[in-house]
């Protein structure tokens, strides 16, 4: 999870600061504070789509976009928004810009929108979104709102893409459909693992990778 | 900072008619190429049954509308299984529409044939039912001794992903291929069952293929249509096989 911070450097525009705490808000949710790992949510997703690396990519620019604008119309609306009704409105904005997207995969990726089936239209339930509208946006400039929805979506995507990448391979013997494990192999008596195409492997690998990231930022639950 | 409930009234209608507005705008821009998605799928779904594949790589768009259009020849009957020449797609669906949510029978069916030269190759029949969730639909292509399955593709948009929507991979789909619908001379529907089809039909695997998993309703659904296609078709591939 490599920070994208180093490549933007110009500080002088007020408007778009991208200073050190700015870019802690895009870097934090990558490990620190991700989403899936250390938050825990968005948990159904990141089992029901990440069978291959193609369909978790997609699901992830899917979420990236509607988190990151969803984000940047609530933070707009913030001081507008009648605190009695925000969090109806900030489902609505959620809910129209994920049918948008599903819209536009339905036009262009037919293909893949047609195995995703209901998983982009229940991007609009993922709690991940919710979340940061409410958490971030709500009390957030759109700039900082922007990025915080970038950061998170990222974080999101780099576990549904690095647990997808375990399921395809030990699955199915490929990435991203192209066959990496030799019919040699197969052959000599290599065998998938027909344990990862199910949702329990999409369990296990999410729980190991959990255990993983966090003994690796030091992560602990507060008793 | 108050707001008057005048103010959030305003606020939500102003709220709901910005997202239909974008909502509205999508669906509609979209339409014309979601529907030539949609088409493109059917016509594909029917190239993948009568064993009509690319040469090389996948089936692009552009690859299906031609392929299609050269191989592909819709034939009309009627209830009695004699070739309408005059009717055309627009008919069939017609006569659909007419009986939809009634028992009763559409007097019209669409077959696609496989155009080989100027032979028949295959037939592929269109199937209509029922699944856990919503409709099915796909094709059952038939050899041209319309005796023996040469594939079949299935639609189940509102199923399982991973339980009844695993009808529309290959592992389920391939399976058709060979089976037989007549037995002895005799019509006979090609069953979808619990288990493996060698130990459930023991000596007539040749009309079973093995079910999903956890996926019953949609199996059953599956078993209906095919059988409601092969009855309703059974006139018209009786005289195919030359017993008029």
């Amino acid at each position: 999870m490599s920070s994208p911070a180093t490549e933007m450097a110009p500080e002088k525009a007020p408007l778009f600061p991208f200073d050190k705490k700015t870019r802690r808000i895009v870097t934090d949710p990558l490990s620190d504070n991700n989403p899936v790992t250390v938050q825990v949510l968005g948990i159904c997703s990141a089992l029901a789509v990440t069978v291959r690396v193609d369909k978790a990519l997609v699901m992830a620019a899917a979420v990236i976009a509607v988190v990151s604008l969803s984000n940047v119309v609530i933070s707009l609306l913030r001081n507008k928004i009648p605190p009695s009704i925000r969090i109806i409105v900030q489902l609505s904005v959620i809910a129209s810009l994920v049918i948008v997207v599903d819209q536009f995969l339905k036009a262009y990726m037919y293909g893949l929108s047609k195995e995703l089936s209901v998983f982009i239209g229940l991007i609009i339930t993922n709690c991940i979104l919710m979340g940061r509208a409410e958490a971030f946006a709500m009390a957030n400039p759109p700039w900082q709102s922007l990025l915080d929805g970038l950061g998170n979506g990222l974080g999101y995507g780099a576990v549904l893409v690095a647990i997808a990448i375990g399921r395809e391979l030990l699955g199915s013997g490929s990435l991203l459909g192209f066959q990496l494990v030799p019919e040699a192999a197969y052959a000599a008596g290599y065998v998938n693992m027909g344990l990862m195409v199910l949702p329990p492997g999409a369990f296990i690998l999410l729980g190991l990778l959990i255990w993983a990231q966090r003994s690796w930022t030091g992560y602990t639950e507060e008793a | 900072m108050a707001f008057s409930t005048g103010y959030t009234l305003g606020f939500a209608t102003a709220v709901c008619v910005g997202c239909s507005l974008l909502v509205g705008g999508a669906a509609l821009s979209l339409k014309e190429q979601q529907d030539l998605n949609v088409e493109r799928d059917l016509k594909g779904s029917v190239l993948e049954a009568l064993d009509i594949r690319p040469e090389s790589g996948e089936a692009t768009g552009e690859w299906i509308d031609q392929a299609y259009g050269e191989r592909v020849e819709v034939k009309v009957i009627n209830a009695a299984g004699a070739v309408q020449a005059d009717k055309t797609l627009a008919d069939v669906e017609a006569a659909q529409l007419a009986v939809k949510g009634s028992t009763a029978e559409p007097d019209l069916f669409a077959v696609y044939a496989r155009k080989d030269g100027g032979n028949v190759g295959a037939y592929a029949l269109p199937l209509d039912g029922v699944g856990l969730w919503g409709p099915l639909s796909g094709y059952l292509a038939l050899k041209p001794d319309a005796a023996t399955v040469l594939g079949a593709t299935f639609f189940a948009p509102k199923e399982t992903p991973g339980l009844g929507a695993e009808i529309t991979q290959p592992k389920f789909k391939e399976q058709w291929a060979g089976k037989k619908v007549v037995d002895g001379g005799q019509p006979r529907t090609i069953r979808v069952v619990k288990g493996e089809a060698k130990i459930v039909c023991p000596g007539a695997t040749d009309y079973c293929v093995d079910g999903v998993s956890g996926a019953t309703i949609t199996g059953d659904g599956v078993d209906k249509m095919v059988a409601e296609a092969l009855e309703q078709y059974e006139p018209y591939l009786k005289s195919l096989r030359g017993g008029k």
